[in-house]
């Protein structure tokens, strides 16, 4: 009766958000050493979930301030279950669930 | 039937060409008025006259309006093929599919129109969804035909139509009661259908919220939305439409009759049919069914106005209560969910529909009041002969598409949970809009 799309939306305000509170203190080697690793830890852990969504058949998009990760075959519940299998918590990313109606349906 | 596209594209989306077609067909028909021509609309808007022993009656009108059905058939044979080839249609399959769609519609008027079927309460809404029913459910239909039945493309283009014959003071007064009246069923019968699916049932609190808005706030369109929110399984929503199909098909013939039967007024019955039917496209016929202009418009008022337009609020609610309280997370630790699934979910051709009785009332509001009389003759009058065609197609296509047998893969659960919903909300619309708010939707014209 209906086909869907699920998408998980990973959101890239966080590094920036990170950036500008961190931005303002930088004073010393030691300081900009750590900036760059947090800033590093955030993208490595995007790349991972993206690695992992494209080997599931994922299509990536890339906006303005985040990234659309779609599909049409595999669930939003199950989508939630593999990223929670490979350590991704719920709030690191989000998802859009967007079902539509097949031929027929009124 | 070729795949719908599967994007996010605004203009992969029927909603937006059917506010396309619609308000291109109102402001074409308002330049022509103002610049003299005004026939040219008139033209294409066939009434088939009633009939009763002697169809030599309706054979002279037809060779009279030659052209002009020729004209309404040329028209939206070739806006909805355009519209449906963006969509992702084949081009030949879908004019093909309508010209049979229209050709049908043709037959269904003519016999609609008929005194002696009129008699038996077989006027062209129900005799379309019949007429439907009985081909659909006994022969196999070609797939080329298949592609032009869309029920919600046609239902949609018929609502903003439905716009410009409303006037927006008209549903500027009726809208707050509207939205009162709607939020009571709405909220009552999702509470009840939710319990009733969880509690008593024991089915998942998903599943339990889909049939509910299937149920509670606008049908199918709901289900899919908060089916969508709540990100319930693939196969709870389609066992939730298939409650609503169901449930809106049986609806169409006994809410008509009931309010019939009980000899309710045109606005209070078409009140209650907006209150308690399932389906636009299901509403429309019901409505249409009595007959009566103003049950036509109390039902637009009631459904569109009151319940459609808050589905995308609803959606919201029951996402941010499935990620916190059915997770059982605190908002730190669960999903986002964003306030722009308001707008995601929201049925963007009820803005067609808005955009269309504001245009025409001020364009009556600007004119002298004669001249104002004469636009709703020339134009307001011809539309809505056309918005008439648009709901024929669609009652058409419901019948074409509703296979009983189909429809038949569920579990008693779901089916008595929605029956218990059912039976909560169709006495309290009843008591809404006959005792409560009568004198409100008596005032309707």
């Amino acid at each position: 009766m209906v086909d869907y799309t699920t998408r998980v939306i990973i959101n890239l305000k966080n590094i920036e958000q990170s950036s500008k509170k961190i931005i303002g203190i930088l004073s010393t080697p030691e300081d900009l050493r750590n900036y760059g690793k947090t800033i590093g830890l955030l993208t490595d852990r995007i790349a991972g979930m993206l690695e992992l969504l494209i080997s599931c058949g994922f299509r990536i998009t890339a906006k303005k301030d985040c990234i659309y990760a779609d599909s049409d075959t595999l669930e939003a519940v199950a989508a939630r279950r593999l990223l929670a299998e490979h350590g991704f918590a719920d709030r690191e990313y989000q998802i859009y669930l967007e079902y539509r109606r097949q031929w027929g349906v009124m | 039937m070729e795949a719908r596209t599967n994007t996010t594209i605004w203009y992969k989306k029927e909603d937006y060409w059917a506010i396309i077609i619609s308000l291109g067909l109102i402001l074409a028909s308002t330049a022509a008025f103002m610049g003299g021509a005004a026939k040219v609309i008139s033209h294409m808007a066939i009434n088939i006259p009633g009939w009763s022993g002697d169809f030599s009656k309706i054979f002279e009108y037809l060779i009279k309006n030659l052209t002009g059905v020729a004209y309404l058939f040329v028209f939206f044979a070739v806006v909805f093929t355009g519209a449906g080839r963006i969509l992702g249609y084949k081009t030949g399959n879908y004019f093909a599919s309508f010209s049979g769609l229209f050709l049908l519609s043709i037959i269904v008027t003519i016999l609609g129109s008929n005194k002696l079927l009129k008699d038996w309460q077989l006027e062209t809404p129900l005799l379309a969804l019949l007429v439907g029913m009985i081909i659909s459910n006994t022969v196999k239909l070609p797939r080329w035909f298949q592609t032009g039945l869309r029920t919600e493309f046609y239902v949609k283009t018929g609502i903003v139509l439905m716009g410009a014959t409303l006037p927006f003071t008209v549903i500027m007064q009726a809208g707050p009661l509207a939205i009162m009246q709607a939020t009571i069923v709405a909220v009552v019968t999702f509470t009840t259908i939710y319990f009733a699916a969880t509690r008593l049932f024991g089915l998942d609190q998903r599943f339990g919220a889909t049939l509910a808005a299937g149920g509670s706030i606008c049908g199918v369109s709901a289900s899919i939305a908060i089916g969508g929110a709540c990100q319930a399984k693939k196969e709870h929503v389609s066992v939730s439409i298939s409650m609503v199909i169901l449930w809106a098909v049986a609806m169409i013939f006994l809410l008509p009759t009931a309010a019939k039967w009980l000899g309710l007024a045109p606005g209070p019955a078409g009140a209650w049919i907006g209150t308690s039917e399932f389906a636009d496209a299901a509403g429309f016929a019901a409505a249409e069914a009595m007959g009566d202009e103003r049950a036509v418009k109390t039902f637009t008022l009631m459904k569109v106005v009151g319940r459609d337009m808050f589905v995308g609020i609803w959606a919201l609610l029951v996402a941010f209560l499935s990620v916190t309280r059915w997770e059982n997370k605190t908002t730190a630790e669960a999903s986002q969910v964003s306030i722009k699934e308001i707008w995601q979910r929201f049925p963007k051709f009820i803005i067609g529909f808005f955009v269309a009785s504001i245009l025409t009332t001020i364009v009556i509001a600007y004119l002298d009041p004669k001249t104002g009389a004469t636009f709703t003759k020339e134009v307001i009058g011809p539309i809505k002969s056309l918005r008439g065609w648009t709901f024929t197609w669609t009652f058409l296509c419901i019948g074409l598409t509703t296979r009983l047998k189909d429809l038949a893969s569920f579990g008693w659960k779901p089916l008595a949970a929605f029956a218990i919903g059912v039976l909560i909300n169709v006495p309290l619309g009843y008591v809404l809009s006959n005792v409560l708010f009568a004198d409100y939707w008596l005032g309707v014209k």
